[in-house]
């Protein structure tokens, strides 16, 4: 399995790919921007979908036929067991276990972890991962009104608010 | 083999109707034509050119070729040149038709008759090309520049070109023909076929994709190459402007440095922020709050349970329980069933991993604030635009209306010079990966799909045995390619610091190496990205020589305006060593060029050379008619040129303004 950037949103005019809201500031474009990779762009949106608990559809959006990546990169194995952790505990909070219900915690670990897969995780976590990054994307969108960013330092400082507010 | 160029002849062109002789007395001496500015020298170059290489004229170039005085204009026109080679007489001819604005060849037969069409003798017809006529007929500060640019490659496709090393190139693809060839002939059937098809499909994809980055490339090469003047002389101007007053001089530093300081600190803080977000948990969010109680979840359930599941896993394997009780298929199916309540020690190992980073992750807490850091961003943001702005400030007040226009047409430049650059060095070399399809603009990953595909053929149609013999033969000359070109332009290199030592000049630049383009050093041996255009001329009719010796085959080389801005002393060497040319020489000059050049090359040579004298005849030059009378050289009253063989003539010719004009 892999990452895999958004292309389009069915039967939604509005909406511009991932590559396309980043592009301005993408290090390419301003080289003071720390956003080299196409897995920054997809940590940042994954990581504000998890603050947020927001999850999108699969189905409603298109993807880049393309994957940009089939494991973490290099820059991003660090965060490889923070990803994983917050994504077991969102699966564990959605099914309703309580923490003291250890067996049905395991059954959960059992069912979403792979460790013969580059990211650790089976088929149905990494298109739940999948959501939360879509999740993500769409409020980085309606942040910055459907537009693509034009300066770094703006972006970023939206950004943190979007990310540490409690 | 020599191979001499003997009398041109142009009749209806833009440039005047001249009947160049350059043989005397039946030889083929080094020769200077000195034809004043506006004479058709660049004309006439290219004409030169043209009629030794079947050139696909558009109907625009036809029009370019038409007498552009409307008096002088005819409706058709021609130009015709003779040559000799192996002491075998033959012409070539291109004639204008400017109605229909088309052209056509004509060239001389074994016989001596026509033929309508473009044709050379069998002795040179394998060997001329249209890049050695481009290599060896050379206007020197369009061809010779670009040898010396980053970015161009001239100078190594002309070692390529002369040294034949492309023949190598042949080779290739004609390992490449014969294997496609053995492919074809092994017919496959059914499905097979079908999986042919698609792979042929994609191989035709890919190769038609490297074609159109070939052009791109050539064309990103040529944009940069035109813009580079341009260019580089309007940053120097702008910088002149604003260097001109020391203590603006000394602003314009001082903000200068401390741009470059907020830049930094911007950049930092941009960096910082970013990293700070990837450690999830060291700063206040909700993450940080879901993270830690997943983490003391599992610490109150004793999660990971790794070791419980190993003594399970061990205790399957074993004959009797600790108990001392013998296991049978029943109790050891409890004990596996009992061993699935605990996840394996690959999750384990997962779950340790995750619990340690957040716990290291939490010994850092409270040390990052993201509002903090969104303020010095803020901070370093407004600091760094206060200077940029500055800088602007100071440098609208130092410039002109004009001054201020050409500078935002040297940033346009700029910004689609570095969008080329990068094309040219980074995307077309990109390696490849696995992701990349044929729209990939990286020529290293197309060629590596390229063989993928080849590969796949050969598997598909059972020729993998044929495959892999052209494969290890292809990887041969690739590499033979590689070290002849190295080898050769070592060589060559070595060979032209021996002659500019030889020049023993004040101050000499020196070539450093001969990659893609001239690569210059001082004498200390410190890179110099460029020279003075004398000094390049120098070096570049260094280079030409250089690589005219090495070859048996004497071609001529023609120089237009050879020592253009060369001081006194590299001009006598330049004399020097073009005396020792065993091939044709011949220079256009004119008249700012003599001074230490034709005359020193006169004594060097004594009475073997030719200077010859050409001029269009217009009221204006009324003086230079009654000049070639005295030298018993009558004009052709209807004539609109006029050629005089003589040396003292040649000294004498001096064309009003033209001295002014080189000087500029």
């Amino acid at each position: 399995m892999s990452f895999k950037l958004v292309e389009n949103k069915i039967d939604d005019n509005k909406f511009i790919s991932c590559k396309d809201f980043f592009n301005p500031i993408r290090s390419k474009k301003d080289k003071s921007s720390p956003i080299k990779f196409d897995m920054c762009e997809f940590t940042l949106c994954l990581l504000v979908g998890l603050k947020n608990d927001r999850k999108e559809l699969l189905k409603d959006y298109q993807f880049r036929k393309d994957n940009f990546a089939q494991r973490y990169i290099d820059e991003y194995l660090e965060i490889k067991p923070l990803i994983t952790g917050l994504l077991l505990s969102k699966i564990i909070k959605n099914a309703g276990i309580d923490r003291n219900e250890k067996s049905k915690v395991k059954d959960i670990m059992k069912n979403a972890l792979d460790s013969n897969d580059p990211l650790f995780l089976k088929k149905e976590t990494i298109d739940i991962m999948h959501q939360y990054y879509l999740g993500g994307f769409c409020i980085l969108l309606n942040e910055f009104e459907y537009k693509p960013p034009v300066d770094v330092s703006v972006f970023f400082t939206k950004y943190n608010k979007l990310i540490s507010a409690n | 083999m020599k191979f001499n160029i003997i009398e041109w002849k142009s009749v209806g062109l833009r440039c005047p109707d001249f009947n160049i002789k350059i043989s005397k007395n039946d030889k083929t001496f080094p020769s200077f034509i000195q034809m004043p500015n506006g004479t058709g020298k660049t004309t006439t170059l290219s004409l030169l050119k043209r009629s030794l290489y079947n050139h696909e004229f558009k109907s625009k170039e036809v029009w370019d070729y038409s007498a552009k005085k409307k008096e002088e204009f005819k409706k058709e026109g021609y130009f015709q040149i003779k040559c000799e080679v192996e002491g075998k007489i033959f012409y070539s001819k291109i004639n204008f038709n400017f109605e229909n604005k088309t052209c056509s060849y004509e060239s001389s037969t074994d016989d001596g008759g026509w033929k309508s069409e473009f044709s050379l003798p069998n002795q040179i017809s394998r060997i001329i090309n249209r890049e050695i006529i481009e290599l060896l007929f050379v206007d020197l500060e369009k061809d010779i520049k670009p040898m010396f640019r980053e970015n161009q490659t001239g100078a190594q496709e002309a070692i390529k070109t002369f040294c034949k090393i492309n023949l190598i190139d042949r080779f290739i693809a004609d390992l490449d023909t014969y294997k496609t060839k053995k492919r074809k002939e092994n017919v496959q059937r059914g499905s097979t076929m079908n999986e042919i098809k698609t792979e042929e499909t994609r191989e035709t994809k890919i190769l038609n994709q490297i074609e159109k980055i070939n052009n791109k490339i050539e064309e990103s090469k040529k944009y940069l190459n035109e813009t580079e003047d341009q260019y580089k002389n309007g940053k120097d101007h702008l910088r002149s402007k604003l260097e001109k007053d020391s203590n603006i001089k000394k602003q314009l530093d001082d903000l200068q440095k401390k741009k470059e300081d907020a830049q930094s600190n911007y950049d930092k803080s941009l960096l910082s922020n970013f990293n700070t977000i990837k450690k999830i948990g060291t700063y206040e969010s909700d993450l940080k709050k879901e993270i830690t109680d997943f983490v003391s979840g599992l610490d109150d359930m004793q999660l990971p349970e790794a070791e419980a599941r190993v003594f399970f896993e061990a205790l399957i394997k074993r004959e009797n329980c600790v108990c001392g009780s013998h296991l049978d298929d029943n109790k050891r199916n409890n004990i596996i069933k009992e061993m699935e309540s605990f996840i394996s020690s690959d999750n384990a190992g997962i779950i340790s991993q995750i619990k340690n980073s957040i716990n290291q992750n939490s010994k850092e807490a409270s040390l990052n604030d993201l509002d903090k850091i969104s303020s010095e961003i803020q901070e370093n943001k407004h600091i760094l635009d206060t200077y940029i702005e500055e800088i602007k400030y100071l440098t609208k007040s130092q410039l002109t209306k004009e001054d201020l226009d050409l500078s935002e047409v040297i940033k346009n430049l700029e910004k689609k010079r570095k969008e080329e650059e990068l094309f040219l060095k980074v995307i077309t070399k990109k390696p490849y990966t696995s992701r990349d399809d044929e729209n990939s603009e990286s020529l290293v990953s197309l060629n590596e799909q390229k063989q993928k595909v080849e590969k796949e053929l050969a598997r598909l149609s059972k020729t993998q045995s044929i495959e892999e013999k052209v494969r290890y033969l292809t990887r041969i000359l690739e590499e033979a390619k590689r070290d002849s070109e190295i080898e050769i332009s070592n060589e060559i290199t070595i060979e032209c610091n021996k002659k500019l030592k030889e020049m023993a000049l004040s101050n000499p630049l020196f070539v450093n190496s001969i990659n893609e383009n001239i690569k210059l050093e001082n004498m200390e041996g410190v890179d110099q990205s460029e020279g003075s255009t004398g000094q390049e001329a120098r070096i570049g009719i260094i280079f030409l020589l250089t690589i005219l010796e090495r070859s048996s085959i004497k071609f001529p080389l023609i120089l237009d305006v050879p020592v253009k801005g060369m001081d006194f002393d590299a001009r006598l060497r330049t004399a020097q060593f073009i005396s020792k040319l065993d091939s044709q020489f011949i220079g256009f000059v004119i008249d700012s060029d003599k001074e230490n050049f034709t005359d020193k090359f006169k004594e060097i040579t004594n009475n073997s050379n030719n200077y010859i004298t050409c001029y269009r005849r217009e009221d204006e030059t009324k003086e230079f008619d009654d000049l070639a009378k005295n030298f018993n050289y009558p004009p052709h009253e209807n004539s609109n040129a006029h050629v005089v063989y003589d040396y003292e003539f040649f000294n004498k010719f001096k064309k009003e303004g033209e001295q002014k004009e080189e000087s500029k």
